[in-house]
């Protein structure tokens, strides 16, 4: 599988490159709409929650930190969803592709993470100049987002790459995994911080397989501070073992993916 | 000692049709204990070989599997069963245009086309003036392809596979493409790629350019392979099997006999046979009056074999068993020709033709023949064929008794040789004299 997205990579690059550029495609701004719209969702959070409502992150007093924290979490997960959810229609999206070419099938699965990883890309760095302006805590842990970031894609694009398999035969397999998302990130602490949570939920939360990544990144965004040494290892099983699964899936079905699509 | 490039071996390929798509679901989780799919075999046992330099057309009504065939060569279906092979870099015009992104521009999109396909970027550089050329889309080359007229797109698509130079060639029907010009370069092109002794696959359902173009045919049916061997002879086999699959093979009609209808004395065994089966209802125009009707119709070239194809200037046969279901007197036996533009090329009928059939009591029958050499260009005819009868005394046949409908198409191949021998719709007839001037 690696070797055959190695070889497709300046199409994979290329039409990621051209869905991020067509994608605000007819508008006059173009592409600069991938600049205004998260720094408008930032500023929006950052204004909202310190001015208006004037919520505190426990522990600390700085104005902008429950916005950071909301960011930091809530642009990542944006992006991880957007992997998971165009990779599981990429299959379907790409039909007169894979109905005539013979392009391997997770190439385009991973056309659609490189898509949502550029414009992640994009959004995490104006988080870091509005964090650099505001007075948040930059440290030298904002060099380890990058590497969660890209971890964090590598999962999603595991399950993109289960999901895409499935709803070639079972089209409510997309549909599914919308809801179920939903229902992911809100039991993920990305708009609340886990310390609101009953303690006995506390303890569970940290079994949620998308914990250690958005942990992670609260703790190298907001405090300025590496993620403990067990996160580590969990994401990097993440990142590897769901692409594996979801290899061993294509494989298995492989055959009937292009008569049934 | 010529090399195999293409070979293929038994292959087949199945196709699992689910009336839920739950019922997949079923199966995964009893591990394909419960069946819950039908099968559908879209080809079975075909083997075939395909030489270096060879050009093997592949033939078959729709539904016979030929593109089902042309993806599993070209990778992009998995066969159920069986072995292909081919040697080489292996291009296929099913793909004419699908690589192309509406948002990028001819250039950007030939080049990632190329790459695809397997062709570095230098290699395209070395040809872009060519395959610009050949395109003739001029400025438009740098403009996103979404704005081309499907004329353009098509265009730029085939240039850049006709300037790519692989070992093995897949052609789908695609010579239809442009006007005619850019037509007669494509043609051009081909025989240029076969003399360059790169291999050619071609499906058509244009059997002119088949015998033409190809060394070979195969025939396929119903997923199987029924023939093969020179072009000529399966394009033959091809027409033979349109027929029957026109006429359903349950004698219902008995054959009275056929004295008194003219000059009509020998009948060949298999025209008799092809007359005796049922034309199907459906076989019938809805409009007329029914007067008298036709219940059986072939088609036949001068050895008396039955065909629906023939070579340009030779005559065919064309034989109607008629039934009167009311008294008729005065019966006319026509038939129309029209050129795959729909232009009526030529119509004549029995009294055209100076011909006066015998008046028929209700429940006689006659048969009765009409030859006419078909000295017309070659390509595609359809045929009106039908009877009818003088209204009021009136010298045209205005009164329509029957009509066949959904016959086949009539096919008339170029003859061979230096030139053709005329030009146009159809030959006139023409005499040249001379004698030297002093």
């Amino acid at each position: 599988m690696v070797v055959n997205l190695w070889r497709y990579r300046s199409f994979i690059l290329r039409n990621a490159a051209s869905d991020i550029r067509y994608r605000y495609a007819g508008s006059a701004a173009g592409i600069l709409w991938h600049v205004i719209n998260p720094l408008a969702q930032i500023l929006i959070y950052t204004l909202v929650f310190s001015q208006l409502m004037e919520l505190r992150l426990p522990g600390t007093v700085a104005v902008g930190a429950f916005a950071l924290y909301l960011c930091a979490g809530i642009l990542p997960w944006t992006a991880f969803s957007d992997c998971v959810l165009r990779g599981a229609n990429a299959f379907i999206d790409n039909a007169t592709y894979l109905k005539k070419l013979p392009i391997p099938e997770q190439v385009f699965v991973a056309q659609s993470a490189t898509t949502a990883t550029l414009s992640l890309g994009v959004s995490m760095a104006l988080l870091f100049v509005v964090s650099l302006v505001t007075g948040g805590v930059v440290g030298a842990a904002w060099l380890g987002v990058p590497l969660v970031l890209v971890l964090l894609q590598g999962f999603g694009f595991g399950l993109g790459l289960i999901g895409s398999t499935l709803n070639v035969f079972l089209r409510d397999v997309g549909q599914a995994l919308a809801i179920g998302l939903q229902l992911w990130m809100w039991v993920t602490p990305i708009v609340y911080v886990e310390q609101i949570l009953p303690a006995r939920l506390q303890a569970l939360v940290t079994y949620n397989p998308a914990y250690p990544f958005i942990d992670a990144l609260h703790r190298m965004v907001v405090q300025g501070a590496w993620p403990p040494a067990w996160e580590w290892p969990m994401m990097i099983a993440w990142a590897a073992g769901t692409p594996l699964v979801g290899y061993l899936v294509l494989r298995r079905l492989r055959p009937e993916i292009r008569d049934a699509i | 000692m010529t090399e195999v490039v293409v070979s293929v071996r038994d292959l087949s390929k199945r196709f699992k049709l689910y009336a839920n798509p739950w019922h997949r679901v079923v199966e995964w989780l009893t591990l394909g204990r419960a069946r819950c799919h039908e099968d559908f075999w879209a080809l079975t046992g075909i083997g075939f070989e395909v030489a270096r330099g060879e050009c093997l057309g592949i033939i078959g009504v729709n539904g016979a599997g030929k593109s089902t065939l042309l993806k599993i060569l070209s990778r992009a279906l998995h066969p159920t069963g069986g072995r292909f092979e081919v040697r080489g870099r292996l291009v296929s015009l099913l793909e004419l245009g699908t690589g192309f992104h509406p948002e990028l521009t001819g250039r950007q999109n030939i080049f990632q086309s190329a790459r695809l396909l397997g062709f570095p970027a230098d290699y395209v550089r070395q040809r872009l003036p060519a395959i610009l050329d050949f395109a003739q889309i001029g400025e438009f080359i740098d403009q996103p392809v979404k704005q081309y007229s499907s004329g353009m797109f098509v265009r730029l698509a085939f240039s850049l596979f006709a300037h790519v130079d692989p070992d093995v060639y897949i052609v789908d029907e695609t010579l239809a493409v442009g006007d005619v010009f850019f037509q007669q370069k494509c043609f051009e092109r081909f025989r240029e790629l076969r003399r360059r002794g790169c291999t050619i696959l071609f499906v058509s359902h244009d059997m002119e350019a088949i015998t033409h173009l190809c060394d070979r045919a195969i025939l396929l049916s119903g997923g199987k392979l029924v023939a093969q061997g020179d072009a000529a002879t399966v394009v033959h086999d091809y027409f033979a099997l349109m027929g029957q699959t026109f006429a359903p093979s349950t004698p219902a009609v008995g054959f009275l006999g056929e004295g008194g209808t003219g000059n009509l004395t020998e009948i060949p065994p298999e025209v008799r046979h092809q007359l005796q089966q049922m034309l199907p209802a459906e076989a019938h125009a809805a409009t007329g009056t029914r007067t008298s009707e036709i219940v059986g119709f072939a088609v036949s070239e001068g050895s008396g074999r039955p065909t629906w194809s023939i070579v340009s200037g030779e005559a065919l046969k064309f034989w109607y068993l008629i039934e009167a279901k009311t008294a008729v007197a005065d019966l006319n036996v026509g038939i129309h020709f029209y050129d795959r533009r729909g232009i009526l090329v030529y119509a004549v009928g029995s009294i055209n033709a100076g011909t006066t059939l015998p008046p028929l009591q209700a429940g006689e029958r006659i048969l009765c023949a009409i030859t006419v050499t078909l000295a017309v260009q070659p390509g595609a005819y359809t045929l009106l064929i039908q009877t009818g009868g003088l209204t009021d005394g009136s010298p045209e046949p205005g009164l329509l008794h029957d009509r066949l409908q959904g016959l086949p198409p009539l096919v008339v191949t170029a003859r061979s040789g230096p030139w053709a021998p005329f030009y146009g719709l159809a030959r006139l007839p023409t005499d040249v004299a001379w004698s030297t001037a002093s």
